[in-house]
């Protein structure tokens, strides 16, 4: 028997010994770097930066050989080492095992690290002066991230886990162990979750981390400043690497949600949740303080706000990671976060940085420079002020609410530990995504209108006559804009019931998505505008025009396709739900049987067939556009899958979509049988002649034919129906097919009966006999049909290029600050 | 009194206004209990399908609704009917979340959030696909 098992793979102890090596080494090279870059910036003293520097290339060179280690043990399929069993196995391609590396938080904590190490190889190369202040402090960060990896018991607890444990290490209780060559039984990993096997996967996560990684760099320039009493000169340095970090995390979470998009079935690209959040917020917050940085290098005003606002950037950074590694979030997230076991380390780490950045700013604050006077209504950098605060608002307000489950966590702890009784059960919005969207909806609206004013408004004090002049004609072209595209996607104007009056009469109140329509346009079109006009064009001055004007095509781009997203897969003809009272029902699922086509929104769909390939079922679904002959004049098939997970055995549905100009049809199953499918073949069609009165029998019951009716033509269109009552298990049920006379030809759309696997078809009329000729359809099997959701994204394009182009834009601005920084270099 | 503070004002009474609308639009985390004392509430339970109880969706007949039992926290069952499609493994979820209102011992839920077992981690031996018992 045992003869007959494959050849065990030898167990190969290196990698570890090496893994566990590479961790030590780095973190006591972070350590050694610390301390002399910290010596460096007290004593300006230049040996101490050289070894500084030293200790920082060995540190990169030790992360670099854990990431190649863990690399090589994936690559290499060792799964006798417990990270490599658990997130990767044989079958995967090539790209999905690099996501492997980073699927679980020891890999995403070493990505993390990775980042630090490279950004600081890349301030030592780039010779700035402030390089020993900064890495000191991006140094003490490496060594509380080091720590998450070290796995190592300090008096008796657990810091941190290690990616180089050996399976025999972790799951010590299972008897395959008592065998020496155990690895003849483990000849393959439990795979990699397949919800994550998207490209979008391969490369968003790296992205966000390096994001993550670059919000340090300003926090930490802001962090040396105020130790070193020396608040001016860090914002001409640092301003670049805020705007590096505001691309690069703006970038990452717009990946993400293009994966959410792409591969998840939630419907859409935004979902408001708490994973999502928690990479937005410091985004937000991050592009508030580069505006008070930038407003500051301009006016020497708002250099507290910005002070404040990037180091709270990177607290929030450090909280997010909080919140969603820790589990603490369960009840609220789709997303099942474990906790492994690092609560308390990440509760240290959090609090150590912010207290330390608290303190330091609390401690600085008073003699941080700020301007007595205040700055005039009609300058650029009140409204650039104010604009921070915005984003500051709506951050604050999506944390908090995403925090909650944490808050009462904490109130409850409190409670416990002192017996006061507070109100530990804050509730949560019911509907979160129709909250979110409520608020930040308002903020949306401000910032585009300020984004538009903002640029036509001069530092200190402005024009303005010319500046009405000039905001006159860019709110034409925007409400121009707005009325074209309100017009194309059927806006409402009013919403109901949305005033008041104390006697409770209702008003209709005008659609605030609307509002936020025009705000969209008018900062997309003044920011052009600005571009063309006043900047005449130059590229090296254009990443703010860009910036904006992309945000602004983004914020149109997001109202369309979320507002007016449309759930086409309805059914027709409804049911009853007699026994619900006033909740909202979302009928958002069909029924299609194999070969029999039904309608959908403008389509006529038909399920065709599936093929397995591997773990994925595909789903060949059929779209057709008809015409009033019957003629398709678009015909299209989409395959959405089902993908079954390795470990878990889980179905997840990947989603189909076809894309069009104006709009997106987004697909995807969302129930399939559960039995084994039957052998592939089409639906059984028999026609019949009967009269008036006649009785037809198919499958599952009997057709009685009862009327002819008359219907109003459509168009040069002559329609008939023939009423027919259905008796059936699910009761009698009533239904007219419908016979169309087009151009001289036959038309007879198949008409479906819900409830029952039948289609019906009326073919023909003989009036000289008195006889109709009925068709009926149906499923060979009732097994072969598959529940469909189709949503309509209109105008989504204009996220994507609006993000596009603020991405760009920013880029812009990155090279035009360095460029400005080179010619004005700082004296040290 | 400077402009800014009037900003901040305004800030301000948003930050109220949004807190009051959270308030007034949220489901408060609840078992069937309270559900069923107070049928217009809108609640949030949480708990785990009951053993032996079959999950009853026919897509075929209403693709958009299904039921089962579900027992809260502390315990209590009660029969669900919940208008959506059914999510996939339903029935090996470990925990379910439920928002919706009771009427007559019945909880109509509108929106439902299901927490698989170790979505992301699997730490048995026996589970995966080369497992030891499989092969001896």
């Amino acid at each position: 028997m045992e003869s007959l098992l494959p050849e065990a793979q030898p167990v190969n102890l290196i990698y570890g010994q090496l893994g566990h090596f590479f961790v030590l080494l780095s973190w006591v090279a972070a350590l050694i770097a610390a301390i002399a870059f910290w010596r460096s910036g007290e004593d300006r003293d230049a040996s101490w930066l050289r070894i500084g520097r030293r200790a920082w290339m060995v540190h990169t060179a030790a992360v670099l050989g854990i990431v190649a280690t863990l690399f090589a043990m994936i690559f290499g399929h060792h799964f006798e080492y417990h990270y490599v069993w658990q997130h990767s196995s044989t079958d995967l391609p090539l790209k999905y095992i690099l996501s492997c590396f980073w699927e679980g938080q020891e890999g995403s904590f070493l990505l993390w690290t990775f980042w630090h190490a490279v950004l600081g190889v890349v301030l030592i190369a780039s010779k700035n002066p402030w390089q020993g202040r900064v890495l000191s402090v991006v140094a003490v960060l490496q060594v509380f991230l080091l720590s998450f990896l070290a796995g190592i018991y300090v008096l008796g607890t657990k810091v941190g886990t290690s990616p180089f444990l050996m399976l025999e290490d972790v799951l010590t209780a299972d008897p395959v162990f008592l065998f020496d060559d155990y690895m003849r039984f483990i000849q393959d990993g439990t795979g990699l979750n397949a919800l994550l096997q998207n490209y979008w996967m391969v490369i968003h996560p790296p992205v966000l981390f390096l994001g993550f990684a670059s919000a340090a760099i300003p926090f930490a320039f802001a962090w040396s400043a105020l130790r070193f009493g020396d608040y001016r000169r860090w914002v001409q340095p640092a301003l670049p690497w805020a705007l590096f970090s505001v691309l690069v995390l703006g970038a990452g979470i717009l990946m993400g949600g293009r994966w959410a998009y792409e591969s998840l079935s939630f419907g859409g690209f935004w979902a408001w949740d708490p994973v999502e959040n928690a990479s937005l917020v410091p985004w937000l917050v991050l592009v508030g303080g580069t505006h008070a940085l930038v407003s500051f290098k301009a006016t020497g005003r708002a250099l507290r706000t910005g002070f404040a606002l990037t180091m709270i950037a990177y607290l929030l950074i450090l909280l997010s990671t909080y919140l969603t590694r820790s589990g603490i979030l369960g009840e609220t997230s789709v997303h099942s976060f474990v906790n492994a076991g690092l609560n308390n380390h990440l509760l240290v780490f959090l609090f150590a940085i912010a207290f330390l950045a608290k303190g330091m700013l609390a401690l600085h604050w008073r003699r941080i420079p700020a301007k007595a006077t205040e700055e005039a209504a009609n300058s650029r950098e009140f409204w650039m002020f104010l604009g921070s605060l915005v984003l500051s608002f709506a951050a604050l307000q999506i944390i908090f609410v995403t925090s909650i489950p944490a808050i009462n966590a904490l109130l409850g702890w409190v409670n416990g530990w002192s017996g006061i009784g507070l109100p530990d059960n804050i509730p949560t919005p019911a509907q979160p995504e129709a909250y979110y969207n409520s608020i930040q909806i308002w903020v949306a609206i401000g910032l585009g209108l300020m984004m538009g004013v903002g640029q036509f408004l001069r530092y200190h004090r402005s024009d303005m006559p010319r500046f009405w002049r000039q905001m006159g004609i860019a709110a034409a072209i925007a409400l121009v804009f707005s009325a074209l595209s309100a017009w194309s996607v059927n806006f409402e104007w009013t919403v109901q019931a949305k005033l008041r009056f104390l006697d409770g009469r209702t008003f209709p109140a005008p659609n605030s998505e609307l509002l936020l329509l025009f705000a969209g346009w008018f900062a997309a079109s003044a920011n052009l505008m600005y571009l063309f006009t006043v900047l005449r064009g130059k590229v090296q001055l254009s990443g703010a025009s860009l910036a904006h004007a992309g945000f602004g095509i983004m914020l149109v781009g997001i109202l369309i396709s979320g507002a007016r997203q449309e759930v086409i897969s309805r059914n027709s003809l409804g049911i009853d739900y007699g026994e619900a009272f006033d909740l909202q029902f979302k009928q958002e699922n069909i029924l299609l049987y194999q070969g029999m086509p039904q309608r959908m929104g403008d389509y006529q769909v038909t399920y065709l067939s599936d093929t397995v390939n591997g773990d994925a079922t595909y789903y060949r679904v059929q779209y057709e556009v008809l015409d009033a002959e019957g003629r398709a004049s678009e015909s299209f098939v989409l395959e959405p899958y089902l993908l079954r997970d390795k470990k878990t055995r889980q179905l997840s549905p990947n989603p189909a979509t076809r894309h069009y100009l104006s709009r997106d049809l987004f697909t995807h199953v969302s129930a399939v049988p559960n039995e084994e499918q039957a052998p592939q073949q089409g639906p059984k069609i028999n026609t019949h002649t009967v009269e008036l009165g006649d009785t037809v029998y198919f499958g599952a019951g009997l057709i009685r034919v009862e009327s002819v009716v008359s219907l109003p033509p459509l168009g040069d269109t002559i329609r008939a129906g023939l009423r027919v009552f259905i008796e059936s298990g699910a009761g009698t049920l009533e239904a007219i097919p419908e016979l169309r006379i087009a151009g001289g030809r036959l038309v007879s759309p198949p008409l479906a009966v819900v409830g029952v696997p039948l289609q019906l078809l009326f073919r023909n009329v003989t009036p000289e006999t008195g006889q109709f000729e009925l068709a009926t359809v149906e499923p060979r099997s009732a097994n072969d049909w598959i529940i469909l959701k189709a949503i309509v994204f209109p105008q989504i394009r204009l996220v994507w290029l609006g993000s596009i182009i603020l991405f760009a834009g920013i880029a812009v601005s990155i090279v035009r600050r360095r460029a400005l920084n080179a010619r004005h270099p700082q004296a040290s | 009194m400077k402009k800014t503070h009037i900003a901040l004002l305004f800030l301000l009474a948003g930050a109220f206004v949004a807190l009051a609308s959270m308030l007034s639009r949220s489901a408060e985390h609840a078992g069937f209990d309270l559900a069923s004392e107070q049928p217009d509430r809108i609640v949030r339970v949480s708990g785990t399908l009951v053993p032996g109880k079959t999950v009853d969706y026919q897509p075929e007949i209403d693709p958009n609704s299904f039921r089962f039992w579900m027992a809260d926290k502390s315990g209590r069952q009660a029969r669900v009917i919940c208008y959506d499609d059914m999510p996939y493994d339903f029935e090996k979820s470990e925990e379910v979340v439920l928002t919706g209102q009771m009427k007559d011992d019945v909880f109509f839920a509108t929106d439902l959030l299901v927490k698989c077992p170790s979505k992301y981690v699997e730490d048995d031996l026996t589970k995966s696909s080369t497992s030891a018992a499989e092969m001896q």
